[in-house]
């Protein structure tokens, strides 16, 4: 366990990704705060939930000023929460970019602004980001999705610049398929194309994830910023 | 108030300066009207950003004063609120 490290952020961890990382991260030991819309039925003793929607800017600065008094601030940043919509460019509705890029662009600035805030003081600490491999695949049917996952790259890069003086490393993952229900809305097909594109052809696994977590937030990883890893070697 | 935040600010300012080590031009007074931005400025720009985290957080801890210093209200003001801790301090009692 890392002596820097005592409060993990995860948000929109009430399943898929963000559960599984919520789960394995108070195993190790960490304090861990979560953030979803709705309740969460996770419970531990190192477990903090808030119910927070990630677009809304003053839920997110209650959320983060309620950590900072309950846990002494935000060590670690992991901004899981996102939304999925597939559709073709010229079919998608504006209400459904809107909704894309607020939740997940603006909720991944909001949540990074106010916990690097306390990181800033600190002079510590680590974001990780979630991107996806829609990104550099360019695929079809994924225009707002991707945009908005795209624009969060370009955020974690120059962020990254921004605060590498106060020792806040900013990193991004971007996931294959995984089994999550963020897949469900893809159909099988389009999901075995995407799997066919990839170097090693298969689903992602929670593992996958977590092995990249470890390596951000480690200690000797202080020399780790700005960059991206895409699973399944792309 | 405004004066108390006034003093307040200015040991702020006091405590930044020593604990970061920032290098001063000889016979600068760290008073209310020491520049905070600009080219003659005591701070680089990160070194303003840092000090703007404090005064939120100071204001927020010991005068109950939730206030965002960086918003589209404050950068677009005709008179930025950084020029130094007097116009600082009259743009906090103005929002708060």
């Amino acid at each position: 366990m890392n002596p820097k490290i005592k409060t993990i952020l995860i948000t929109g961890n009430r399943k898929g990704i963000g559960r599984y990382l919520s789960e394995y991260y108070l195993e190790k030991g960490f304090h861990v705060v979560g953030c979803s819309r709705s309740n969460s039925d996770l419970s531990h003793k190192n477990y903090t939930h808030f119910l927070c929607d990630v677009k809304v800017e003053t839920e997110v600065k209650t959320t983060v000023k309620e950590i900072k008094k309950q846990n002494g601030g935000v060590d670690v940043l992991i901004n899981n929460a996102g939304k999925a919509s597939l559709n073709h460019s010229i079919l998608t509705p504006s209400e459904t970019v809107k909704d894309l890029f607020e939740t997940n662009y603006l909720g991944t600035f909001l949540f990074s602004r106010e916990c690097s805030k306390h990181m800033i003081k600190k002079k510590w600490g680590r974001i990780i980001n979630f991107s996806t491999i829609a990104v550099p695949l360019d695929l079809e049917g994924e225009m707002a999705y991707s945009s908005s996952k795209s624009a969060i790259e370009k955020m974690s890069r120059i962020m990254s610049k921004e605060l590498s003086t106060y020792n806040i490393t900013i990193n991004t993952i971007g996931p294959t398929p995984i089994y999550t229900d963020l897949i469900k809305v893809v159909p099988k097909d389009k999901v075995e194309e995407i799997i066919n594109m990839q170097t090693i052809k298969r689903f992602g696994s929670f593992e996958d994830i977590s092995n990249v977590t470890d390596f951000f937030i480690s200690d000797e990883s202080s020399f780790i910023t700005g960059q991206k890893i895409y699973l399944g070697g792309l | 108030m405004q004066e108390k935040i006034k003093i307040r600010l200015l040991k702020l300012l006091n405590d930044f300066v020593h604990e970061n080590e920032i290098e001063l031009y000889k016979d600068v007074v760290l008073d209310e009207n020491i520049r905070l931005i600009g080219t003659s400025s005591v701070f680089d720009s990160m070194e303003l950003v840092q000090f703007i985290v404090e005064v939120e957080s100071l204001l927020d801890e010991e005068f109950e004063i939730e206030i965002e210093l960086t918003s589209d209200k404050a950068m677009s003001r005709r008179n930025s609120p950084f020029i130094s801790i007097n116009t600082l301090t009259e743009y906090i009692v103005d929002e708060s």
